[in-house]
């Protein structure tokens, strides 16, 4: 793979910088006219997830330089991601390091979602961050206008509220260099903001330090996207239950909070983010005028489709009986319950049926569906 | 917790960084005349978790500067410390930050004690280092002059046979600010650099995977925050030992220079787990080093493996044997990893059923034995 053709440029009220991947043009945008690092460093932390899912060197051409920092913390985050994914290769970096000391950055930029994690970091260093980033062609897709419109609005006005900048930023990245199952999601994030300059990168965290998961975002990779200008800080890797409690306590986190990537608008109020969120709130005493209020039997309905899931929910379940939420707290452990028997039927299945009760459970679920015309 | 008085001297074509820790005085001592860096941030690294377990302030006097960076990074090396070990306390650390420059150091250093670890870094990164950094005062005690002048006269003459510099520091520091029960160990190791004002200093990993990283106080997690406005922190190779050693093997370097054994008063005892550990991949690998005796897996017969992380370690050695066709030393392995197994499952037996009065009753024997021979 290579990356050649840089360009930077000033578009109307704001600043653009682009580059050829192969023969994809990537495109970098953002919403004010700032000046921004001219190296391709944002386009190799891009590219590289797939070049390594191809085994091909990644090739920067001679004249765009890359950062020294850069380059050496991508050795370990390659030793990283082929550890965590065997089917990832550890590839070259043929990249002309910067030699030029770059003058580190002096503002502080927050990825900034309007959800639990964002909005638990931005009140732990409110002082210090100045910009907002909200990213477009990312969580939130081009096609979604509306949800993006709605997004932008609501973001604007927290940062107006709060003091601080909101930087938008446009990229077409994902959609051509994710990689499977979007393990370089937060490499395609971080790379989104690099240009930008910053002298911190604030990550909003979803991790726990404890038993940190292998993922896009993490808090053992994310620095090593730093350069020789901006230092990536993955911040706050606590409890979400800690998170929201922190949050209850400021109006401005409360009246803000945007935790939904279902809905086409702003928060469903019934996915499980949602209610996750609710739930949380409703034991600490306190709602969002961002969500609906928290009614416990909407967890009958609900699936808990994996064990990061699982995890927040007992999270939930420990903070409702911290806080003497009876009511919420044997809606939970009844969820709970409900996806330990499922698990346990589960294997079952795979042990004694080769999973040919999961087999027969779909495809009655197909044909009820063809009957009676449902999803 | 209050760090004052900081001094910087130079004589004897070496070099001293000195300062006081309330009332003790801690120095770290170069071999090397390289201008120092006249900063809080070493002192600040190894008395952190010290003052964490106390629960006191860190307070650096008015006239020393820390780096930004560092106080910036040493909030989230609280808080994943805090999540390790939950009796630590965050603390606050009270201290000047340093107008940060970007300093023109492009010299690379890593730690080289001569074990595998660090002969994989070393070979991995040749063309980059510059320096290899032995310390006197953590795995060699300062009273073991005989080891200690062993040590420099093998190492001193590997680094010179691959054009590097060796630079040997001591420290006293780990005497008063070891933490056992919350280890500090890579704050200690990693403070010692910090003076030299190096562009990139390598931690070679001791850990086997990036998959599941246990707590400890050399961490990919962790040891990069320690990085400084000058100074980044590198842990590098968090891989499988038997890789590392057939990596060496494999580019024909530092292999005369190995030095893994902890137990010997020399160099290497050949009879330590550590030593016999190193041997067995060797001679499974079909390679030979002077700095071990001759190895026969009959030598396994006696070995005792003490817990889990030596498990791990020979389960991997085994996979190797297996894989290289020895069954001679596959078969050796199996029973080691069998015994080992089997005293696991009595202490369980024991513990779960007698509250562990076997135990107690097997070590009272071996006692008695031990007082009727000395009688």
């Amino acid at each position: 793979m290579l990356i050649h053709d840089l360009r930077v440029r000033a578009s109307a009220g704001g600043a653009e910088i682009s580059a050829n991947i192969d023969t994809e043009r990537v495109t970098l945008r953002y919403s004010e006219s700032m000046p921004l690092v001219s190296n391709g460093d944002a386009f190799v932390a891009i590219a590289l997830g797939r070049a390594m899912e191809r085994g091909e060197t990644l090739h920067v051409s001679p004249d765009i330089p890359v950062s020294a920092r850069l380059l050496w913390g991508l050795a370990t985050y390659q030793d990283v991601y082929v550890d965590w994914w065997p089917h990832l290769h550890l590839v070259k970096i043929d990249a002309p390091a910067a030699t030029q000391s770059s003058t580190p950055g002096t503002r502080v930029g927050c990825f900034f979602s309007g959800g639990v994690d964002s909005l638990y970091t931005f009140i732990r260093h409110r002082e210090e961050i100045d910009d907002l980033i909200l990213c477009r062609g990312l969580e939130i897709a081009h096609d979604e206008t509306e949800r993006w419109k709605l997004a932008v609005e609501a973001m604007a006005r927290f940062a107006a509220d709060a003091g601080k900048r909101l930087v938008c930023i446009d990229t077409d990245a994902k959609k051509r260099f994710q990689c499977n199952r979007n393990i370089n999601y937060g490499a395609i994030l971080i790379g989104a903001a690099i240009p930008l300059g910053y002298e911190r990168l604030i990550v909003p965290s979803g991790s726990s330090y404890r038993n940190p998961f292998p993922w896009g975002t993490h808090p053992l990779i994310d620095p090593l996207l730093s350069t020789d200008t901006t230092f990536v800080i993955h911040d706050g890797a606590a409890s979400r239950a800690d998170k929201t409690q922190l949050i209850a306590a400021t109006r401005i986190g409360l009246d803000s909070l945007r935790v939904c990537n279902r809905s086409a608008a702003y928060n469903c109020g019934v996915c499980e983010k949602c209610l996750r969120t609710m739930s949380a709130l409703a034991s600490l005493a306190t709602e969002s005028k961002m969500l609906p209020p928290f009614d416990p039997g909407a967890l009958r309905s609900l699936r808990l489709e994996n064990l990061l899931v699982v995890g927040f929910w007992r999270e939930n379940l420990a903070l409702a009986q911290s806080r003497g939420q009876n009511h919420h707290a044997r809606a939970i452990a009844a969820l709970l319950a409900k996806h330990e028997r499922r698990k346990r039927l589960r294997s079952i299945d795979e042990r004694w049926l080769g999973s040919a009760g999961v087999h027969l459970l779909r495809m009655a679920r197909r044909v009820r569906g063809r009957l009676f015309g449902e999803g | 917790m209050l760090i004052h008085d900081l001094r910087c001297t130079y004589e004897n074509g070496g070099s001293e960084i000195s300062a006081s820790l309330d009332a003790e005085r801690v120095t770290l001592r170069f071999s090397v005349p390289d201008p120092l860096v006249a900063m809080g941030d070493a002192f600040v690294a190894i008395a952190l978790v010290t003052a964490m377990a106390r629960g006191e302030t860190l307070r650096v006097a008015l006239d020393i500067p820390v780096s930004r960076r560092l106080l910036g990074s040493l909030r989230i090396y609280q808080e994943i410390y805090v999540a390790w070990w939950p009796h630590l306390h965050i603390i606050e650390i009270d201290a000047p930050t340093a107008v940060e420059s970007v300093d023109a150091s492009k010299r690379v250093a890593c730690f080289f004690s001569g074990g595998v670890d660090s002969m994989y870094s070393v070979v991995r990164h040749l063309p980059e280092i510059d320096d290899l950094i032995l310390c006197r005062g953590l795995d060699i005690a300062p009273d073991e002059s005989e080891r200690w002048d062993r040590t420099v006269d093998t190492v001193k003459s590997f680094a010179a046979g691959i054009g590097k510099r060796l630079v040997c520091i001591e420290t006293d520091a780990k005497k008063r600010y070891r933490n056992y029960t919350s280890s500090n160990y890579g704050a200690l190791l990693i403070s010692t650099a910090l003076p030299l004002g190096y562009a990139r200093v390598i931690v070679p990993s001791s850990h086997i995977t990036y998959r599941d990283l246990v707590p400890w106080g050399t961490h990919p997690l962790t040891d990069p925050l320690l990085g400084t406005a000058t100074t980044d922190i590198v842990h590098d190779g968090a891989t499988a030992r038997t890789a590392k050693t057939e990596f060496i093997v494999e580019a024909g370097i530092g292999l005369g220079s190995l030095r893994v054994c902890n137990v010997y008063s020399l160099y290497n005892c050949g009879k330590c787990e550590k030593c016999l550990r190193t041997m067995s991949v060797l001679a499974i690998l079909g390679a030979k080093s002077a700095a071990f005796p001759p190895y026969t897996p009959l030598a396994l017969r006696s070995l005792r493996l003490e817990g889990w992380v030596d498990d791990a370690f020979w389960k991997e050695i085994l996979t190797l044997a297996r894989s290289r066709n020895q069954p001679r030393h596959a078969r050796a392995i199996s029973k080691l990893l069998s015994r080992f197994e089997r005293r696991e499952a009595l202490r369980s037996i024991d513990q779960r059923w007698l509250g562990g009065a076997g135990l107690g009753l097997l070590r009272g024997a071996r006692d008695l034995r031990s007082r009727a021979k000395d009688v």
